[in-house]
């Protein structure tokens, strides 16, 4: 590096001065301009000190703006505030996270990711960016990307006063992987969930809904009846209960707790008429009269001929559409049991047929003209329940 | 007893070289606080004038109201602080001996607080370049250094100021030799970069250590991907050509309105801004609030092309009705969004990955700046420092350099420096500067013969230049050349009978001429050109005639050499 003051033949002017006074005219002026410089510094400081916080206090206002602008459901205009309030203000990240969400409340979702990603460069930790940027994604539909960002929003950095929000994130998290039907992922992270559970009733509950969500009707049964022990009284956890057991084909406590569940919802009544319908029809039911059994079997094998009969005379069938021809050697087979079954006593293996019959016929139906009635339901439960449901 | 005393005396006493460097830490913290002060001054400005959210009414009226008061400030008080304040600095640095009047600095802060704070879409760099540079001009003044250094001081004030008003001080030192001096290899790189690192330091003791942008690290996601930053190079050409022409040609047309309306011209552009602002009123100020939206990909498409050339518009509108303010700025504004606009294009069209638009409204910046300003390497740098990352700087080289091109190859003067051509003042470039051996301009002319008023008739002039030697007539008057007329067009003119006609008809278009400092292949390129006399003129007023040169002249002055040396 060269500098004037390296160049020997530059003129100095001040070596032919002469000398004035002990100390020289230009460390004088040097020491002056420099006591002149520091007051200016000092001077300038406090005045850019002053500057920062009236703009800190635009920013504020502009972003009790957006707030106001977004309670009302003007997302645009919220939005706007908060870009104004987070250009003045650009450390302040509340603020691009309140511009971030209003974008994507104004569903312009690559402005908002674009926000986020700047804040995500800053503080890569940051959970609540990171949640934001999943739910982004899971409205795109990016089930990869969104798991990663919700991950990172688990193991991220919360807040002092929000200890309970990884467990809110991971149910978010569960319950888009559930209305993504991916259910092996979603029981994944339940686990991961279940030991960290609060043991109160709500927290249970929620728990047991979410793993009979995720197929998993043994934990479920075990939380709904954990919280039926904190409360007793509790009609979700006796619905939830209820429901847990008719997935594991325990229909006589579903019957149970769907009884003594005082609101139910449709799914509750849906499936206690098929929990009725299987304890009312089941032929192989243990200390059964071998009349009763005949009766069961009979009304289940003309309900299924009724049933054939309907759908075969229906001209324009349903989709998916299934055999026809199938469907027909099946009625015929129904018809040549009942007549074969008619007279006589009915043995173990007849009834065992009789039970596979209704099933096949079932199966059929369902192919040809779509799910069926409660009862049609429950006839394959029956046959599922007595392992005769081999095609 | 007295000798003790002397030799603490003669210690105590500081050589100019010592006593410079010293003065540029001096300058470096006071021009950066200066900067800095200037920048804070136009925020408060602005928040008083227009308030937090200002109505319709608001934004149409402070902009000319204020111009009504800087007008007459700009007119009466301070008439050389108009404009930018960076080709001043250019001209006192080259011809004034870096002598800047105290008031310039005192001025420029004033006029461009009041101008910028009101609305006008001008830049701050500029005229803090000059406050900056007027500043260390003043204190080398009063110092009484020689002037030599005075001189030197004002690119180092200039390198300051910049290097805090941007926060970039290695691109601050290299506009300084890029721009100012005109040498990149300048004796005075050291000391600017001293004072640049000085005005930082202070720079961000007050401000923080926050870069001038917030921009994502950006790639170039595929090699395919240059083609398109050359585009946007080509984009820039010719917005800079667009930017640099309009400017010119609607300053060009200011100027010849008659002198008393110069104190009402700036509040003519504020009024036009204001009705501006009251659609656009991004575009109002400094605005690098939305430049950083831009790098990080916040605005729409739609957004980037409507501020690119209302920006455009309203700078050229600003700048060319006088007010004070710089394009500096205003170079990066449409810049940035000019190239956000081909990025958001390119990203959604391109069948290659893209970077995101904020990339291209970065290199956009770069490219502008390269094409509007011709410093193509303080734009590389400055945009290195903006960035920290080294993976834009190929896209960003390729931009420029199709840019600058595009630009010099139809606009031939560097903005600065043909705004200086319109005031009659012609800076020295490199190719022209008198150099090694041979002789200049200034030694070989001879004393110009007085003027000749372009009224008179022709037939009196030819009756008073009939009998004398001379083959060419300097036309002009009030001490200004308009032009020179051979002997033999005048002779011409009489043969076809236009004896009663002014000889101001006579004249062409334009006349080559050269400068004193100028060198011996300059002047007989010049005289090549010329219809065998070269008028020799002012840098400082390219009108005012300083004398002759004919091919007699050169043979008798090397003549005499001849003889001097035997």
């Amino acid at each position: 590096m060269t500098s004037a003051s390296d160049d020997p033949d530059r003129p100095t002017g001040a070596d032919h001065d002469p000398p004035a006074g002990i100390v020289h005219r230009e460390i004088v002026a040097l020491i002056l301009l420099s006591a002149v410089a520091i007051a200016a510094f000092f001077t300038t400081r406090a005045i850019a000190r002053t500057t920062h916080q009236m703009r800190l206090s635009d920013a504020a206002v502009w972003y009790s703006r957006g707030q106001q602008r977004a309670r009302t459901g003007d997302a645009i205009q919220a939005a706007a505030a908060f870009r104004r309030a987070s250009a003045i203000d650009r450390d302040n990240a509340d603020y691009r996270l309140a511009l971030a969400a209003s974008l994507a409340d104004a569903h312009d979702d690559e402005a908002a990711t674009r926000v986020l990603m700047g804040l995500r460069e800053i503080t890569p930790e940051d959970a609540e960016v990171n949640l934001q940027l999943a739910r982004l994604a899971a409205r795109r539909g990016e089930t990869s990307l969104a798991v990663r960002y919700y991950h990172s929003a688990l193991y991220g950095f919360w807040g002092a006063d929000a200890a309970d929000a990884p467990r809110r994130v991971r149910i978010e998290l569960i319950e888009y992987l559930l209305a993504r039907g991916d259910r092996g992922r979603a029981l994944s992270e339940l686990l991961v969930l279940l030991p960290n559970l609060p043991d109160d009733a709500a927290a249970q509950l929620q728990a047991g809904q979410l793993l009979l969500d995720a197929g998993d009707g043994r934990l479920a049964l075990e939380h709904f009846r954990r919280v039926l022990e904190l409360d007793p009284r509790s009609p979700q956890g006796r619905l939830g209960a209820g429901l847990a057991a008719f997935e594991l084909e325990d229909y006589a406590s579903s019957q149970r707790y769907l009884r003594s569940a005082p609101r139910q919802s449709e799914r509750g009544r849906e499936v206690l008429a098929i929990v009725d319908a299987i304890a009312a029809g089941d032929p192989l039911l243990p200390r059964l009269r071998q009349s009763e059994r005949r009766t069961r079997l009979a009304a289940a094998l003309a309900h299924v001929a009724t049933a054939s009969d309907t759908c075969l005379q229906s001209s324009t069938a349903p989709p998916p559409a299934g055999n026809r021809e199938q469907l027909a050697a099946l009625r015929t087979e129904v018809q040549a049991f009942e007549e074969r079954t008619t007279k006589g006593r009915i043995d173990e293996d007849a009834l065992a047929s009789g039970v596979n019959l209704t099933f096949r016929v079932e199966q059929a139906l369902m192919a040809r003209c779509g799910p069926g009635s409660t009862l049609d339901r429950a006839l394959v439960r029956i046959a599922r329940r007595h392992d005769l449901d081999r095609p | 007893m007295k000798r003790p005393v002397t030799s603490v005396a003669q210690r105590l006493r500081l050589r100019e070289n010592q006593l410079f460097l010293a003065l540029t830490i001096v300058v470096g913290i006071v021009a950066g606080l200066s900067a800095v002060l200037f920048s804070i001054a136009i925020e408060v400005t602005s928040r008083v004038l227009f308030g937090l959210d200002p109505s319709a009414l608001r934004l149409f009226a402070v902009p000319g109201a204020v111009s009504l008061v800087t007008g007459v400030l700009l007119a009466r008080v301070f008439p050389d602080v108009r404009g930018s304040g960076i080709p001043q600095t250019e001209a006192a640095f080259h011809l004034h001996r870096g002598v800047i009047p105290a008031r310039v600095p005192f001025g420029k802060f004033l006029t461009g607080v009041l101008c910028i704070g009101s609305g006008h879409s001008m830049g701050r760099e500029g005229p803090s370049v000059q406050i900056g540079a007027g500043i260390a001009s003043v204190i080398g003044q009063w110092l009484r250094i020689s002037p030599e250094r005075t001189r030197d001081l004002v690119p180092v004030g200039a390198a300051a100021a910049l290097a805090a008003a941007f926060n970039t001080p290695v691109a601050a030192v290299i506009f300084a030799l890029e721009e100012i001096i005109g040498d990149m290899n300048a004796a005075l790189l050291g000391s600017t970069v001293v004072a640049s690192v000085a005005s930082v330091v202070v720079e961000r003791s007050i401000l923080g250590n926050q870069p001038l942008f917030r921009v994502p690290t950006y790639h170039l996601e595929h090699p395919a991907e240059l083609l398109a930053y050359a585009a946007l190079g080509i984009v820039g050409g010719v917005l800079s050509l667009v930017f640099t022409k309009s400017l010119l040609a609607l300053r060009r047309g200011f100027a010849r309105l008659p002198a008393r309306t110069k104190v009402f011209q700036p509040a003519i552009g504020g009024l036009i801004i204001g009705a501006v602002l009251i659609g656009v009123p991004q575009v109002m100020g400094v605005g690098y609030e939305f430049v950083d939206q831009a790098l990080n990909g916040g605005l729409l498409l739609h957004t980037l092309v409507l501020l690119c050339l209302v920006k455009l518009a309203a700078t050229v509108v600003s700048y060319t009705s006088g007010n004070a303010g710089g394009i500096f700025a205003p170079s990066l504004y449409i810049g940035a969004m000019a190239g956000g606009a081909v990025g958001t294009i390119v990203h959604r069209l391109a069948p290659f990955p893209t970077a995101d638009p904020g990339a291209y409204a970065l290199v956009g910046m770069g490219a502008l700046f390269a094409g509007i300003v011709r410093a193509p390497m303080t734009s590389v740098f400055m945009i290195f420092e903006i960035t920290q990352d080294y993976q834009i700087l190929v896209p960003l080289m390729v931009a420029n350099l199709l840019s600058f091109t595009i630009s010099r190859r139809y606009q031939r003067a560097p903005i600065y420096h043909a705004l200086l051509e319109q005031d009659d003042v012609h800076l020295p470039d490199a190719s022209g500067m008198a150099i090694g051996s041979g002789w200049t301009a200034g030694e070989v002319m001879h004393d110009a013969a007085p003027l000749v008023a372009p009224d008179l008739t022709i037939r009196s002039v030819w009756e008073r230049v009939a009998t004398g030697p001379e083959q060419v007539y300097l036309i002009g008057d009030h001490e200004r050349l308009k032009g020179l007329l051979p002997r033999a067009r005048l002779e011409a003119a009489l043969q076809e009978g236009k004896q009663d006609q002014p000889i101001g008809m006579l004249l062409g278009a334009g006349f080559v001429h050269a400068h004193p400092d100028h060198p011996s292949h300059v002047v007989l390129d010049r005289l090549a050109q010329s219809d065998g006399a070269l008028p020799i003129v002012s840098r400082e007023h390219a009108a005012a005639v300083l004398g002759i040169v004919t091919a007699d002249d050169i043979v008798r002055y090397l003549a005499e050499r001849v003889s001097l040396r035997e």
